[in-house]
């Protein structure tokens, strides 16, 4: 089977209210979705999306995936997509780094393999455990009680995990937050608290020992390795690291220095399902328990999260994510957040469908 | 003063060798060079350029810099670019990563900054610490017994560091080191380059079969961790280039002293702000290093060739002269030459203006 061709779509996906992360330095209302359809000779196709959160919030923009695309598209072509594994090797020599551009052609191929299979991803990867997968809201940076109200809201709607963003220059503030958060969490319900890099290891050690009687979970609380290192070192809460492990050698650091308790693995971030799956197995043979997301997109993402969290242990899985809902453009059919949670479908290959009339025609298209 | 436009062009550089050969079985005949022109409301203009080493030497591609040109285009029209420290603040906001690609816009501000003050970069780096750096030829990967003429006849053009290619076959490049490092005279010096091409064992069994001799082992293979399991088991000085990425990266060289000597390449480095601190760093630490570029005409070489001026001369081990290495030109003029070495313009700014005639006209422009 060869890859015949590639077509590259651009969708926008305006967000539904704008969004402040990182302690309120970036500020996000409209997404820039890239949508790649991966044609073969046999008739199959596959789909795969690659949508960065904005542009600020990680390595990675839209039209630099479709620059990157410009230039691997024309190499794929001829290429045996059932192998992900020789497709990664090929992109990873022809463009090193980029893993935001490879992302939705790794997944594409996928796609193809599940199909050929007659199995859905999340059998491949690693088979379908348990059932509905919780989702992680994102609760927006505000006052404690604006927070609350978030949560509340979210928890009205069945979501049991919630992603607090907090960080910024008033560490009293993400004290009560933090606090009032805490203090009215429900049983059987996780509130972390998502700082985005925004501390430096003084605030962050200063909030977090002034919490210390409290067992909740804290993700990427300053920008660098070893500054998270220094941190969890001064501190007893769980760390869950992000955007800091970018690659393979970034988790087997992390590991040695027992820097992460828990690593969210955004598959667009790592460079697509066979890297994403790889670091989630590391994680499942050394005890780190993952948060399985994707830095934005539409169902098609969701769809691809969906299967990488249903193929990881209850036991290891805290949550997925979806951002379908959170845009107000449907560019995709496919697993739904239903009452919080996610489900992979159980069709062959990802299970989703773009909605063509919203992709209108590609940006590019190889040969 | 403001920013008042940004232009991009794309100019096709053929290599003066026909096709260069490096690493592992990669090839570049003609390389693909973006120049930025930052103008301003002063009157004022500044040039910067990045042209990749082909689009896989390194984590860069010249369609990821035309990507990332208008992103980092809208940032900073309207701020003042002789703040180079805060310009690169606003584009590291603006864009993670992608350092190859804001260096040219960042080389651009230091050249304004340096015509509005009316001195030579290297005088805002520093001071000229080394009148002219000495420069390396490299001898491409070819059967032994012509590169060991291509060595002679660097030789007699004046040059006294060679840069041995090596890295597609660790077998035959036993033999390119046995050929060609003894025939070194007195007071030469061969860096054996591998470009990362060689696996960990490999690399071992040529430092082995090559340890009587005297040169430096340069990058051996792809990641920092296999360097060092290669700098464990052989007694040669260990050179690293594609892997330093950063400051992060210096300061664990530093820690582990993991490297006798480390490549500085601008547009690798992220720009002349960012090489310039680990220049500093690495300078506080002893360690003495390469001032260069992954590839360029005249424009990217005036920016090597002040980071080279401003480097303390017992530690600027080599530079290299790369707007020589091209048929065609970004800019004029080119920095000056003269027995093997490279000599910054003593002119306000870069020393450079865009080679106009031969850039042509811009394939974009933001204003």
């Amino acid at each position: 089977m060869k890859i015949s061709r590639i077509s590259v779509y651009q969708v926008d996906l305006p967000l539904k209210k704008p969004y402040w992360l990182s302690g309120g330095r970036l500020k996000f209302e409209q997404l820039d979705s890239t949508m790649v359809s991966i044609e073969t000779d046999a008739g199959i196709t596959g789909w795969g999306e690659g949508c960065p959160w904005g542009v600020t919030y990680l390595p990675g923009f839209g039209r630099g995936i479709r620059a990157g695309l410009s230039e691997l598209g024309p190499q794929l072509i001829g290429l045996d997509p059932r192998v992900p594994a020789q497709i990664n090797l090929m992109m990873d020599v022809a463009l090193p780094g980029h893993p935001y551009i490879k992302a939705p052609v790794d997944i594409a191929c996928w796609d193809i393999l599940g199909q050929v299979a007659g199995l859905p991803l999340c059998d491949l990867l690693g088979g379908r455990h348990g059932g509905p997968v919780p989702i992680a809201s994102s609760v927006s940076t505000g006052a404690p009680e604006e927070m609350l109200r978030l949560v509340e809201n979210f928890r009205e709607q069945g979501y049991r995990v919630h992603s607090a963003k907090i960080g910024g220059s008033d560490p009293d503030l993400d004290v009560a937050r933090i606090r009032h958060l805490n203090s009215h969490q429900k049983p059987g319900e996780i509130i972390f608290f998502d700082l985005n890099r925004s501390w430096l290891p003084a605030d962050a050690i200063m909030v977090m020992n002034q919490v210390r009687d409290l067992g909740v979970i804290f993700e990427q609380p300053c920008e660098t390795f070893e500054e998270n290192l220094k941190v969890s070192r001064a501190t007893s809460h769980a760390i869950s690291l992000d955007e800091g492990i970018k690659e393979m050698s970034d988790l087997v650091r992390a590991n040695a220095k027992g820097a992460a308790e828990i690593v969210n693995i955004k598959v667009s971030r790592v460079g697509g399902l066979t890297k994403a799956r790889q670091m989630r197995d590391f994680c499942l043979s050394t005890g780190i328990k993952c948060l399985i997301m994707d830095t934005g997109g539409g169902a098609m993402s969701d769809t691809m999260v969906a299967h990488l969290a249903q193929s990881t242990p209850e036991a290891s899985r805290i949550a997925a994510w979806d951002c379908a809902s959170m845009v107000s453009v449907v560019s995709a059919q496919g697993a739904a957040a239903i009452d919080g949670h996610i489900t992979a479908p159980d069709v062959p290959g990802l299970g989703s469908s773009p909605v063509m009339e919203v992709l209108g025609d590609p940006v590019a298209v190889y040969p | 003063m403001k920013i008042t436009r940004v232009s991009v062009y794309a100019k096709r550089l053929p290599y003066v060798g026909g096709t260069y050969c490096w690493g592992p079985g990669n090839e570049i005949s003609v390389a693909d060079a973006t120049v930025i022109v930052i103008d301003t409301d002063a009157g004022i203009s500044g040039c910067g350029e990045f042209t990749p080493c082909g689009e896989n030497y390194m984590i860069a591609h010249s369609g990821g810099i035309r990507g990332a040109a208008e992103l980092l285009s809208k940032a900073v029209l309207g701020e003042d670019p002789r703040q180079v420290g805060k310009i690169e603040r606003i584009m590291d906001l603006a864009l993670k990563q992608h350092g190859y690609a804001k260096a040219p816009f960042d080389a651009a501000c230091w050249d304004i900054l340096g015509k509005a003050v009316g001195q030579p970069v290297w005088m805002l780096l520093g001071g000229k610490l080394t009148e002219a750096a000495p420069m390396y030829r490299v001898a491409p990967q070819k059967p032994p017994d012509q590169m060991v003429a291509e060595m002679e006849q660097h030789r007699a053009a004046g040059y006294r560091q060679f840069q041995v290619k090596v890295g597609a076959d660790w077998v035959a490049d036993i033999d390119r080191i046995l050929a060609t490092v003894p025939a070194l005279k007195p007071g030469e010096t061969a860096f054996v380059d591998a470009n990362t091409g060689w696996r960990v064992d490999h690399a071992i069994r040529v430092a082995r079969a090559t340890q009587h001799l005297d040169f430096y082992l340069e990058q051996p293979c792809l990641s920092y961790e296999e360097c060092l399991q290669v700098r464990a088991r052989t007694n040669l000085p260990m050179k690293l280039d594609e892997c330093v990425t950063d400051l992060r990266m210096a300061e664990r060289i530093v820690a582990d002293r993991s490297a006798e000597v480390v490549c500085l390449k601008v547009s690798k480095q992220g720009g002349l702000s960012k090489s310039r601190r680990m220049r500093d760093y690495l300078a506080e630490h002893g360690i003495p290093v390469f001032c260069e570029d992954s590839w360029g005409g005249e424009i990217t070489t005036a920016a090597v060739a002040h980071l080279a001026a401003s480097t303390p001369a017992e530690l600027m081990m080599s530079s290299t002269d790369l707007h020589n290495y091209n048929i065609g030109s970004t800019g004029k003029p080119g920095p000056r030459t003269e027995n093997g070495c490279l000599i910054a313009s003593d002119e306000p700014g870069l020393g450079v203006e865009p080679d106009f005639e031969n850039i042509g006209e811009p394939i974009a422009v933001y204003q």
